[in-house]
């Protein structure tokens, strides 16, 4: 044992989140000092990011469509990997989908939302440009960029990064952003950080536990934020329709070795039928993904092994 | 003496009688889990690779997170 597991929970990005260090008691103060450092990057990520935020940067350059416009470093770096993985997963994220968000009824922050039908955008055109130069942006006039598809993955992975350089010989951490984590180094058992996966259709409480020494697991999926009439609506949207996505699955969780590319791509797949999401993950051994079909049957797709647990039907790539 | 004699019996009876019930009634042994984690290897960034497994509902340690479609703040 390496002492034990130090732990912060606190609200931001709309969710529950969870920063904990392994440290022993001879070092408090450091696992102290860590955590201070990951809960004021979650806090400093959730400021450049939220486009419920009048003040973020995000919001400033939404409003400012079609100039360029100063932006905090973490921004411009979300806004990078955002458009990388827009290329890397052939549009189905898309960071500029915020006018389809809108248009369907996620038009403020989730606690806040009204019960109204949901509409499509008038002109809805995916894949928006969105201009970078160091410390600048600029997106195309009328144009609108939302991150929650990695913003909380994105923020898990500075998060760890913070803590690491707040405190160079932690032992280990994790961090959890309302289900998006991030981990490195060693839990105070020495094993691998287990993760449980959460089963989306409420059967039992989990599918399986992932095991991972250094990465990260994102869950996207269309079982939690329901809102509108009866809670019929939800926020997934398809990027190639503008309009909630009908296909896909209930929920997909994603290990890789970054949270930005877990949360990213668990984006992605969520709007993916299984047969787009096994095409897709085909040129990626570096990610993997559980896929839980809205009638309660899972996939493993790539290198996770298909194992155990009785929902688990499909069959392994 | 008889009398003392037959109170050590009886006890004794008693005794037996709470050992067969106690045995007869013991909890059904916990169903050992499939042998299911499977150890697969990802590639990192920087051609590092690290560890992923994973295992059956039943796994004996509490995990350390849940992952899961992130619901709104409490």
């Amino acid at each position: 044992m390496i002492g034990r597991l130090h732990s912060v929970s606190f609200r931001a990005m709309g969710t529950a989140c969870a920063v904990s260090v392994t440290a022993r008691e001879a070092d408090r103060l450091l696992a102290d000092r860590a955590l201070r450092a990951g809960s004021a990057e979650v806090e400093a990520c959730e400021r450049a990011l939220s486009r419920f935020d009048p003040a973020s940067d995000l919001s400033r350059l939404n409003r400012a469509s079609g100039q360029w416009v100063a932006i905090d470093e973490r921004l411009e770096r979300a806004l990078r990997a955002a458009l990388r993985i827009r290329t890397e997963t052939a549009g189905r994220f898309d960071p500029t989908i915020l006018p389809a968000l809108v248009a369907a009824g996620y038009d403020r922050s989730f606690e806040l939302l009204e019960e109204r039908p949901a509409r499509t955008a008038a002109r809805w055109r995916a894949g928006a440009g969105i201009d970078l130069s160091p410390g600048r942006a600029r997106i195309e006039r009328g144009a609108a960029v939302d991150l929650g598809g990695i913003g909380k993955g994105f923020a898990a992975a500075r998060t760890l990064a913070a803590m690491r350089a707040a405190w160079p010989a932690l032992p280990g951490a994790i961090v959890d952003l309302g289900g998006d984590i991030a981990a490195g180094g060693t839990p105070p058992d020495r094993g691998p950080w287990r993760i449980a996966v959460a089963d989306p259709t409420g059967r039992r409480p989990s599918l399986g536990t992932v095991l991972i020494d250094e990465g990260a697991v994102a869950t996207s999926g269309r079982n939690a934020r329901r809102f509108g009439p009866g809670r019929s609506l939800h926020h997934l949207i398809d990027p190639a329709t503008g309009a909630p996505a009908s296909a896909g699955p209930l929920a997909v969780t994603v290990v890789a070795p970054d949270a930005t590319n877990a949360e990213g791509h668990a984006t992605a797949l969520a709007v993916s039928t299984l047969a787009q999401a096994r095409a897709h993950l085909a040129g990626r051994p570096d990610v993997a993904a559980l896929y839980v079909e809205p009638s309660g049957d899972t996939h493993a797709i790539g290198a996770l092994p298909l194992v155990g647990a009785p929902e688990q039907t499909g069959a392994a790539r | 003496m008889r009398r003392v004699w037959a109170t050590v019996v009886s006890l004794w009876m008693v005794l037996a009688i709470v050992a067969v019930l106690a045995w007869t009634r013991q909890p059904p042994a916990a169903v050992p889990s499939r042998p299911v984690a499977t150890a697969l290897l990802v590639r990192g960034k920087n051609g590092t690779t690290q560890r992923v497994v994973v295992v059956g509902a039943a796994t004996s340690a509490a995990p350390h997170a849940t992952t899961q479609a992130s619901p709104p703040a409490p």
